[in-house]
């Protein structure tokens, strides 16, 4: 009771200097528990909501975008794709292919050797060609080989005369490209690729010269790798 | 007298007293400036609290509708993959596909160059696109025609850098038997 007392007639005495005091402490906690602490959450949480916002968006129109792909097309452009530029070495598609346009070309395919690949990530394997045909259409053979729908460049030439029949003998070394599947197909927030127009129309190229070579395949069906055309094609 | 009154007034309150009712008004303002003071301090407390609860309420509905989304894509990562090869290949296969590389280019030069009576016995044309011809030269017309077709700008399309006679002989027959290196440009 005594100390009750004393605190009201000391409270009653420096009330002028004591309520103020108290009034600024309670401020102060306020300010420094309360106030400070959740406007900075509110700031740095508002960064982080428009992170949230924004990766939101762009997922919304990547799931659109992909949505309005068609998977059977898609899976067809791939095919041509992966025809032009196979993942590993198709031995059997590119001697069908070589024994076409040299039969097209009026050329006799005398030998046929593989090599072996060189180079990493980009291979390609190399093929020895020997051949005999008229010395005018050499320049179209070269030609028809690296337009092929399989994609293949001339490494070296050599052209000489052929003993004892007429026409030119014609060495070509031939670099025969495939590369190895990607390892990485992308992630969730990574962007989607976009087909040029060039691109597009490259696949509608390629469609037609795969499908005029005869190396397309349809759904669930084995490639078609035998040649159409001479059964021995070294005659 | 009456029309002249004077107003007089005496305090008969004592000093102490007056000193008092001084302090208890300096406190009154004080304790309203402090009751005003705890009054804001409160409602800004209570304002941040609650935009907080809005915030963390609007991030979670984000966060919810950014899942929904995630799922949506990862669902159709096949097709995602597929346009990832596709787009990895075309960019080799345009860059490729019909370019006609540095030998097909100097042969079909070559070819071009070489005139019709000139016979070749051999041409090759290596790996870096170097050429070598050894041919036949019915006379020294053909043999000069042929040199000049290799050597002029505008006829090589400035896509020979030298050429040289490795040999040059003429057999009994009359025909000039010429060995030539042809280096690219």
């Amino acid at each position: 009771m005594m100390k009750k007392e004393d605190i009201l007639k000391f409270y009653s005495k420096y009330r002028l200097f004591v309520f103020p005091a108290v009034v600024a402490l309670s401020s102060l906690l306020l300010i420094v528990w309360v106030i400070l602490p959740q406007t900075i959450k509110l700031l740095t949480n508002q960064a982080t909501r428009n992170d949230l916002l924004h990766k939101s968006q762009f997922l919304e129109v990547k799931a659109q975008t992909l949505e309005t792909l068609d998977q059977g097309d898609l899976s067809k452009k791939v095919e041509y794709a992966l025809n032009a530029y196979p993942s590993g070495k198709d031995f059997g598609n590119v001697l069908g292919i070589i024994q076409r346009i040299t039969t097209h070309t009026g050329f006799s395919i005398v030998s046929f050797n593989v090599g072996g690949s060189k180079g990493s990530g980009d291979q390609n394997y190399s093929i020895s060609l020997q051949l005999i045909g008229s010395r005018q259409l050499i320049s179209t053979l070269l030609n028809s080989l690296e337009k092929a729908p399989r994609l293949m460049k001339v490494d070296s030439i050599e052209v000489s005369q052929a003993t004892g029949i007429q026409g030119a003998e014609v060495n070509l070394g031939l670099s025969v490209l495939f590369s190895p599947l990607p390892q990485n197909f992308g992630t969730v927030d990574s962007p989607l690729p976009e087909l040029s127009q060039n691109e597009e129309e490259l696949l509608v190229r390629l469609a037609g010269a795969q499908e005029g070579v005869g190396i397309t395949r349809g759904e669930g069906e084995i490639p078609l790798t035998t040649p159409r055309g001479k059964a021995n094609p070294f005659e | 007298m009456a029309s002249r009154q004077q107003n007089i007034s005496i305090n008969l309150l004592p000093p102490e007293f007056m000193a008092e009712e001084i302090k208890s008004a300096q406190f009154y303002k004080i304790q309203t400036i402090g009751v005003g003071i705890i009054l804001a301090m409160i409602f800004l407390s209570s304002l941040t609290v609650a935009l907080r609860i809005l915030q963390s309420s609007n991030i979670s509905r984000i966060e919810e509708k950014l899942g929904e989304v995630t799922g949506k894509v990862v669902d159709l990562k096949d097709r995602q993959a597929s346009l990832v090869l596709l787009k990895n290949r075309l960019t080799t296969i345009s860059q490729n596909l019909g370019a006609a590389s540095k030998q097909n280019n100097m042969y079909t030069l070559l070819d071009k160059l070489i005139p019709q009576s000139v016979s070749i016995t051999s041409l090759s044309v290596d790996k870096i696109g170097n050429a070598a011809i050894v041919a036949l030269v019915p006379d020294s017309n053909a043999l000069d025609s042929l040199v000049t077709n290799l050597y002029s700008k505008e006829k090589n399309e400035d896509k020979i850098g030298q050429v040289s006679i490795e040999s040059l002989n003429r057999g009994r027959d009359g025909l000039f038997r010429v060995s030539l290196k042809v280096v690219a440009r």
